[in-house]
């Protein structure tokens, strides 16, 4: 057995192929040549398979790649024995090289048909490309979506933010509202009060006084039927400025000069009885507004002036009017006993009382109805005055609510 | 002798003052009325008084807060009581009884007096 394998590497009995080709030179190049190349080409293209492999693993699978790579390897040594065989007549290895690519050749033909199938599944390069496209197309829709979101997103984190905002200025203005209402309550329960326990006191005073026949007997009474007054008034002011709240302005077309004049026809009486000083210089100016609360301002204001006039003294008034730029002044000015500007801001605020003694004694309602009707009317209202040098109440009316030639504007 | 300093702005207080204090103590007090918070401070500085009844709402102020800042440092030992019609928790500022002076309803003076208010 050995023997016979022996014999497959036995040369002595054959003649190179050499001689074949009658050790014609050229025919021993060209045959030498082209098998040398050969077979360094099939060695170099199994690394190429090889190299290609073990980059990219994913693209053939490695059983392919082996069994190709053999396949070309076993190829390029028939080649190689080939050329050995132009002078070394070796053709029993030959025969063994050419029977082992025979087989590896086999297995490959059969591997490259079974390949088949999944390479007809691979996409070609135009539908790679295709697909491609529709991916980068689809990326692109989904960073547009990202981007849309992010500004919804930001919109609506914007929208949160202004809520917050709105809800807390909402909850601030109620916080106020209530911390007006409780003060505003509490102020009235008092003013109330007070005439009430003088009421009563007084009555006490009075049955005693009375009985015993005492002299002050009318005095007590007169205070009594005072402290009624007071708290009728107080109540009567009270509810008008509560009306105010849900007064709706009935805007008319009427004349500032009229509506002056009306306010010091109702003052009439206490405008003798002090034999008031009144100086009027206001000029024929149509306004657009509610007749009502006009008349309820100017009267409320030039009673102020009267009052707040010492009884020594005659009350001088003053009432003017003229436009300035965008807005009607009207102005009404007294010389009596003002007040201290530091408190400005409270006077217009309800049940506020800046002066003592009973000579000017008010409910502290006057000027917050003043206030409250100006609003309504959207007129600004503001005041100057200091002690013992006269107040001046500037009511400042938008020019838009001025009325020429019978229609609105400047 | 009792010295009593009252500072209101209605001057019928001082009518009612003086009948509480004449029933409680007859003749054996003295009464000092001023309208306003300038002449109580004067009148405070000028003479010395055993009680000063000041308005809890004087013009131009809005409560004790802004009054007793004022008058604080001219009472001495003078009990300072504040008084009001209808006195409710929100008017006893600054709620520290250690602060020396104290709130009464104007309702409850003449008993208060009548029942020895100022005897101690």
């Amino acid at each position: 057995m050995l023997n016979k394998v022996l014999l497959y590497f036995e040369t002595n009995s054959f003649l190179a192929h050499g001689y074949c080709l009658t050790w014609r030179t050229d025919l021993i190049a060209l045959h030498a040549i082209s098998d040398l190349l050969i077979f360094a080409s099939y060695f170099v293209i199994p690394t190429a398979i090889i190299y290609l492999f073990v980059k990219r693993p994913d693209l053939l699978p490695q059983r392919v790649a082996v069994l190709f790579s053999a396949f070309i390897c076993a190829c390029g040594l028939t080649h190689l024995i080939g050329l050995i065989t132009l002078w070394q007549p070796i053709y029993g290895f030959e025969g063994i090289i050419k029977a082992g690519t025979a087989v590896i050749s086999g297995a490959t033909a059969v591997a490259s048909w079974m390949l088949i199938p999944t390479a007809l599944k691979l996409p070609s390069s135009v539908t790679l490309s295709e697909k491609n496209n529709a991916l980068s197309h689809s990326i692109r829709e989904q960073s547009r979506a990202y981007e849309e979101l992010d500004l919804i997103k930001s919109q609506l984190e914007l929208r949160i933010q202004e809520r917050t905002r709105e809800l807390q200025d909402k909850a601030e203005a109620l916080e106020r509202v209530n911390a007006s209402l409780s003060q505003y309550a509490h102020f009235a329960s008092h003013d109330l009060q007070e005439p009430l326990r003088k009421i009563v006191s007084f009555s006490e005073l009075a049955l005693d006084e009375g009985k015993a026949g005492g002299p002050e007997l009318g005095q007590y009474l007169e205070t009594i039927r005072k402290s009624a007054s007071r708290a009728r008034n107080l109540v009567r002011n009270l509810l008008h400025h509560a009306e105010l709240d849900r007064y709706q302005p009935d805007l008319q077309e009427i004349s500032l000069k009229h509506e002056t004049g009306r306010a010091l026809e109702t003052l009439e009486l206490p405008i003798n009885d002090r034999e008031c000083e009144v100086h009027i210089n206001v000029p024929d100016i149509t306004i657009r507004a509610d007749p009502t609360l006009v008349l309820q301002i100017l009267q409320n204001l030039i009673s102020n002036s009267i009052k707040y006039t010492p009884a020594d003294r005659k009350p001088v008034v003053s009432i003017t009017a003229e436009a300035e730029g965008s807005v009607i002044k009207y102005v009404i000015r007294d010389d009596g006993i003002g007040f201290d500007p530091v408190y400005r801001d409270r006077i217009f605020e309800p049940f506020a009382r800046l002066n003592t003694g009973g000579e000017f004694s008010g409910n502290g309602m006057g000027l917050a109805i003043v206030a409250k009707a100006a609003a309504l009317l959207g007129w600004d209202i503001s005041v100057e005055s200091a002690p013992m040098q006269g107040t001046s109440f500037r009511i400042g009316i938008p020019a838009d609510l001025k009325v020429v030639n019978g229609g609105l504007g400047e | 002798m009792k010295d009593v300093l009252l500072i209101d702005d209605d001057i019928m207080e001082q009518k009612l003052m003086h009948v509480f204090l004449t029933r409680r103590y007859d003749e054996d007090f003295e009464l000092t009325y001023v309208d306003n918070l300038d002449a109580g401070l004067k009148a405070l500085d000028d003479a010395e008084f055993d009680v000063v009844f000041i308005d809890h709402y004087l013009p131009p102020y809005k409560g004790a807060h802004e009054t007793y800042p004022l008058i604080s440092g001219h009472v001495r030992k003078a009990s300072l009581i504040y008084i009001s019609s209808g006195f409710t928790p929100v008017d006893r500022f600054p709620a520290d009884k250690n602060l020396g002076f104290s709130f009464i309803d104007k309702f409850d003076i003449k008993d208060r007096i009548m029942n020895g208010l100022l005897d101690s």
